[in-house]
């Protein structure tokens, strides 16, 4: 059963304080508490981004998150654009011609507004990219992007939202101390999960394999949060988004595929919601940011109230959605060595440009001594059951040049497991992990 | 191009429905919010095909707060929704024939109240074999509807020994409309026996027949409006008639309002998609490219229900052979009943399946000739005074040639021809061309439903109000509406007020469907505005003026200034027999030319940009018409390279958007729509209509264009890229650049 709980949140500038059912969505609070019906739900599962609003200066899908997580948080809304007059993004996609059916132009704007905020002089790359997690089925886009080109670089009505009301702090729901978090994965018996960005676990939800009153935040732990140096290490907090982990200098030196690998994930809204630890914790062998990490030596700490350990990756995972981790304990974060010289990347290939999950992916990290392969790592994804190294492939990359290349596509193609099902076929995920090898591989070289 | 010497129509007004939709402002079916409402929800067939031996409510009616349960035993009117064939029942009495086929019904306090009802009715089944091949169909005799066209003598024709023939076999999937707004539905009682239904939808009045024959009122007690609609495509033309019976059931029974809102997995799960396909074809030619005889067996999967069936069969069968002059044809159409979702209408109807075999042929043949692809479609074009293969002579509008000559000229065809052609590397461009024609209306078999209403009121500010039958669904309609009634009275656009179809306002107007609105709802306006002008003109005689002037003078002089306004169109004659006859009033016309970029490593395809062409008439308003066309080409791109179904023992397996892939904004190319205005008379201002061209012939620009980058042949689409691997696979030209 859902409990009433109380939130506080500056929504489209104003402090709105209010009690809540704790079950509900963020779309949910908006729609049928506030009455708030700009954001629309198209599919209810980070699909289609009709849902999108700001949350404290990020696009969101607002059906991917529990109404309590934006407790204290600065939240915008397609009500609140508008000042005196419409908002240059509105009066735009007026002019151009950019509304039909008008179901996805809320969250279209939202999304446009998002992007503009922070790079107010987007071209049309930065214009597809910044609204690819919206689709939209009428227009073709094409007066779309249009709308918000002309939008780009127009003094916006407002400052930027400020926060105007501290939270609520609905204790059990938006924990702040990991030390707190963790009592309460041991006090409800197990009953209690922890929700990150929520991309995964309220997809589940909707599905009816998680009930959503069981839920708890862990975005507000702050002790999983954070890109750092350690100890000769990289430490990657397991509240990281995919954005943060794209922005880090840190993460693209140490650790150069995981950033591209973070980049290709779902669209804007799921990689500003999205984390490290929840990428992990879902354990599915498709999951992008995890051959970056098998190729890169990584290592997950875990916690509980009782205990610390850290597992190489590659011994995290057990299975297809199945992983070591216990359900007392939380993933704390990772630990990536500093290798000097690295070098790496990663490709996929999936169903479409965005809002797509690979039927393959590679991963490579490299270091080279004289121009000659020092060092090597292959990782591949979505062709066995868990994310899986090459040491066959390793090894015949090992030795440099053409000969080992042909030879290391071959064995990569042994090394694989890859399954029939709706994404794609075996016999084509076998022979593209090895397209995909060579490709990574020769970038690597040539970078 | 003729000056039609018009001052609003053909001009760049803005949609009066914009500002409300990006403020946010605008109320969807979801939006209302009506007090004391009650939740809808169905049970569902989770068989194929199955007897309902058991079917207990009893339960489910006792939980506190559960206000009806309901099932075909329940239903005062009748249990089948009035439709071609209407074989298609509201509930399921006896049997199911598809996965999700609607079982009962429930009305809540709460939605868990509803979905714990749900649970808790009792039901069995006795699982029956499913049909769910439809060449299976075929051979068990499951046709629901056969056309033909016979002209001239085909056997002789391929029996001259002197042709060039190529034929093939095409596979086209199921597409999925995927309007970003599931369906969805409120339910009002009104007091009075009746219920108001309000809704996402096309066709209002298809829900109003539905409802009243369910309910077993007159159709004056079944009031219909639509709300505001987030996308149509023609997937809520036919389907959402079987929600709104439901909803109004559910309200006849609680006496409250109640809201039945799908879900998207139970949107993609049980409404309704385009049909997949398969055509044979033979086509011959002299070796001079004049085309002399084709030969087409057209087959489609319909599902367990007619539906719209045997019109969207219809249409594909009279434009199986393209905008050709044809002297030889005979084509064999069939529908099947499977033990699936029921297919229906959808933007294109009946047309891309068969123009993909069609277009694919002509690509073929192209080849064989060694003839330029552009060259061998305007040497057969059609033209004024030329017949179609139903012998439908066209005396006017026919702009075929000039749309050919607009998109090769856009593209820089033959240069593009010969420099791709030139790539090599791993990465290879083509370039593709596919054309299609379109009868506009309802045609030979849909006449009964063609004419079309308007009511316009001119208030005494000189505001006017605007109703009309059919309905806007994001395609414009509004803006273009509006339009021709200021064009009409000569009043400023600006204040036109086109109101929300109600089946109360207007008789009943048809559907909103086959590029009919702008014609119909157009011609309507212009007979009504023409006697409000004609009230007005004694009065006002020379006076010069203004129109709000005019009004108040009007009103001065206890001038009324209302009317309403009929529209029927020209009749046509056919004969089906025969397949020879005016299958259609008139006609648009459209061709695409597709670049793409092939990655002969990993087969995956990118459209580089598509130059889509039409001649859709005068062209009311070019924003509305280039965004139906931008809109159109990406719908068939989607079609093109990845969308389409899994099925498993009949059960859709990719009910979402994250498995039923759709193009995102970074899967689209460069889109250049090119508008071309041959007037046509009846229409207003000389406009045709334009909804539909724009998806039909793309695909097969597509693998045309496949073709040319790569050398391979798909009969099947999607073109995705395990499939144009397996293809580069068995040509034996895989990887060449991988080699060190
Ligand atoms: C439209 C869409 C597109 C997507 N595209 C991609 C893609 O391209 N590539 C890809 O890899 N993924 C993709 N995903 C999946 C998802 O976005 C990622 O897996 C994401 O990283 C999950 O993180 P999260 O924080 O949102 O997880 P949540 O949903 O919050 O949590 C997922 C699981 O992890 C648990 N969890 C979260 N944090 C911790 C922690 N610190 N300790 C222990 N358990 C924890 C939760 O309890 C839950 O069981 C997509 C999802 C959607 C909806
Ligand atoms: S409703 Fe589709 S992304 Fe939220
Ligand atoms: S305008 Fe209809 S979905 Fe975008």
């Amino acid at each position: 059963m859902a409990d009433l709980i109380d939130l506080a949140l500056t929504l489209n500038r104003q402090p709105v304080r209010l009690r809540a059912r704790s079950d509900l969505r963020l779309l949910d609070l908006l729609r049928d508490e506030l009455r708030l019906t700009g954001a629309k739900e198209g599919c209810g599962k980070g699909e289609c981004g009709a849902c999108t609003v700001i949350v404290d200066g990020h696009a969101a899908d607002s059906c991917l998150m529990m109404a309590f997580q934006v407790d204290g948080a600065v939240v915008e809304t397609i009500e609140g654009l508008a000042g005196a007059g419409l908002h240059p993004l509105q009066d735009a996609f007026i002019e151009t011609g950019g509304v039909q059916c008008g179901i996805c132009i809320p969250g279209m704007v939202m999304a446009g507004k998002a992007l503009l905020d922070r790079q107010p002089q987007a071209d049309l790359d930065s214009i597809r990219a910044g609204l690819a997690g919206n689709l939209c089925r009428c227009t073709g886009y094409t007066k779309i992007f249009a709308a918000v080109a002309r939008a780009a670089g127009q003094p916006a009505p407002h400052p930027p939202a400020v926060a105007s009301t501290p939270p609520a702090a609905p204790g059990y729901y938006r924990p702040r101390s990991l030390e707190e978090a963790l009592e309460i994965l041991t006090q409800r018996g197990g009953e209690a999960r922890p929700v990150a960005g929520g991309t995964d676990v309220l997809v589940k939800a909707k599905d009816g394999q998680q009930s959503r009153a069981s839920l708890f935040d862990l975005t507000a732990v702050a002790e999983l949060r954070g890109i750092e140096e350690r100890d000769g290490h990289l430490w990657i907090g397991a509240g990281a988004t995919h954005t943060e982990m794209i922005d880090s200098p840190l993460v693209a030196r140490v650790i150069p595929s995981l950033p591209q690998a973070c980049a290709v994930i779902g669209g804007p809204q799921i990689r500003n919601r999205g984390t490290l630890g929840g990428n992990l914790a879902n354990a599915s062998p498709a999951a992008d940011t995890v051959p970056p990490l098998y190729a890169a030596d990584a290592v997950v700490e875990l916690v509980s109230v009782s205990s610390r350990r850290d597992m190489p990756v590659a011994q995290f995972f057990t299975g297809p959605r199945q992983s070591v981790l216990a359900p007392d304990e939380l993933i704390l974060g990772v630990r990536v060595p500093i290798r000097a010289g690295v070098r790496g990347c990663f490709l996929r290939l999936g169903q479409r440009q965005a809002q797509a999950i690979s039927k393959v992916s590679v991963a490579v990290g490299m270091t080279f001594r004289d121009g000659r392969p020092e060092w090597v790592r292959v990782a591949l994804g979505a062709v066995a059951p868990t994310v899986v190294r090459a040491p066959e492939t390793e090894k015949a990359l090992l030795e440099g040049g053409y000969e080992a290349l042909r030879r290391a596509r071959e064995a990569v193609k042994a090394e694989v497991v890859p399954i029939d099902d709706l994404r794609s076929s075996r016999a084509y995920r076998r022979e593209m992990a090895a397209v995909l090898l060579e490709r990574a591989v020769r970038r690597v070289a040539e970078a | 191009m003729e000056d039609t010497g018009t001052t609003v129509v053909g001009e760049r007004v803005r949609r009066p429905d914009a500002p409300d939709k990006v403020k946010g402002t605008a109320l969807y079916i979801d939006d209302l919010a009506l007090s004391g409402s009650l939740w809808g929800a169905v049970l569902r067939s989770p068989h194929a095909h199955a007897r309902i031996t058991r079917l207990d409510v009893a339960r489910a009616r006792t939980i506190p707060g559960v206000r009806a349960v309901l099932t075909a035993r329940d239903i005062p009117g009748r249990n089948l929704i009035p439709m071609i064939q209407s074989d298609w029942p509201v509930l399921a009495a006896e049997f199911v024939r598809h996965v999700g086929e609607a079982v009962a019904l429930v009305a809540a306090e709460s939605r868990d109240l509803a979905a714990e009802a749900l649970r808790t009715i009792a039901v069995e089944y006795e699982r029956l074999p499913a049909l769910l091949d439809m060449e299976e169909a075929l051979r068990a005799g499951e046709v629901m509807a056969h056309w033909k066209v016979r002209r001239g003598d085909v056997q002789s024709a391929l029996g001259r020994g002197d042709l060039v023939v190529v034929e093939g076999t095409y596979r086209t999937p199921y597409q999925e409309h995927a309007y970003i707004e599931p369906n969805g539905m409120i339910g009002v009682p009104d007091g009075r026996g009746g219920v108001i239904v309000y809704g996402s939808m096309q066709c209002p009045f298809y829900v109003q027949k539905a409802v009243a024959s369910a309910l077993g009122c007159d159709l004056a007690r079944a009031r219909v409006v639509q709300t505001v609609t987030g996308g149509g495509f023609g997937g809520k033309e036919d389907a959402p008639s079987a929600p709104g019976a439901q909803v109004a059931l559910l309200a006849h029974a609680t006496g409250r309002p109640v809201r039945l809102i799908l879900s998207r997995e139970e949107d993609m799960a049980v409404m309704s998609k385009r049909h997949p396909g398969r055509v044979r074809m033979r086509t011959a030619a002299t070796r001079d490219g004049e085309l002399v005889a084709v030969e087409v067996d057209y087959l489609l999967d319909g599902g367990a229900y007619a539906t719209l069936s045997p019109v969207v069969l219809f249409r594909g069968t009279v434009h199986a052979c393209g905008p050709y002059r044809i002297p030889n044809a005979r084509v064999e159409s069939r529908v099947v009943r499977t033990h699936k979702v029921p297919c229906g209408a959808f933007r294109g109807f009946g047309e891309p399946q068969v123009v993909f075999a069609c277009e694919s042929q002509m690509d073929r043949l192209a080849e064989r000739l060694g003839m330029d692809p552009l060259m061998l479609r305007l040497k057969n074009a059609l033209g004024e005074g030329d017949e179609t293969i139903t012998g439908h002579k066209l005396t006017s509008s026919v702009g075929f040639r000039d749309v050919l000559d607009r998109v090769a000229a856009s593209s820089d065809w033959s240069r593009k021809r010969a420099e791709y052609a030139r790539d090599a590397g791993p990465v290879r461009r083509g370039i593709g061309l596919a054309a299609c024609y379109y009868g506009v209306g309802l045609g030979a078999l849909g006449k009964h439903l063609n004419p079309a209403g308007a009511s316009l009121v001119v208030a005494g500010d000189g505001s006017v109000t605007v109703a009309v039958g059919t309905t806007e669904i994001g395609q414009g309609m509004i803006t273009v509406l509006s339009q021709i009634a200021a064009e009409a009275l000569g009043c400023p656009v600006e204040l036109v007020h086109v109101v929300e179809p109600d089946t109360s306002r207007v008789p009943d107007s048809g559907p909103t469907v086959a590029s009919r609105t702008t014609v119909m709802s157009g011609n309507a306006i212009r007979d009504a505005a023409a006697k409000i002008r004609a009230a007005m003109e004694p009065v006002i005689a020379d006076s010069g003026l203004s129109w709000r002037e005019a009004v108040a003078l009007c009103a001065q002089k206890q001038v009324g200034l209302a009317a309403h306004g009929w529209a029927v169109p020209p009749a046509i004659t056919f004969d089906l027999e025969t397949g020879q006859g005016e299958a259609y009033m008139y006609y648009t016309f459209s061709a695409n030319v597709v670049e793409v970029e092939v990655d002969t490593e990993t087969g995956e395809t990118r459209a580089l940009a598509v130059h889509s062409g039409h001649d859709t008439g005068k062209v009311i308003n070019p924003t509305t018409g280039e965004g139906q066309v931008e809109g159109g080409v990406v719908q068939g791109l989607g079609y093109a390279l990845v969308e389409e179904h899994a099925l498993k023992d009949g059960r859709i397996l990719n009910d979402q958007f994250s498995t039923y892939i759709i193009p995102t904004p970074l899967d689209v190319p460069e889109i250049r729509p090119i508008l071309v205005e041959h007037p046509y008379a009846w229409g207003p201002y000389g406009a045709k209509g334009l909804g539909e061209t724009p998806v039909i012939a793309v695909a097969p620009a597509v693998t045309a264009a496949i073709h040319h980058a790569a050398g391979i042949r798909l009969d099947e689409i999607p073109a995705t890229p395990e499939r144009v691997w397996a293809a580069l696979q068995a040509k034996n030209a895989g990887p060449t650049a991988s080699r060190p």
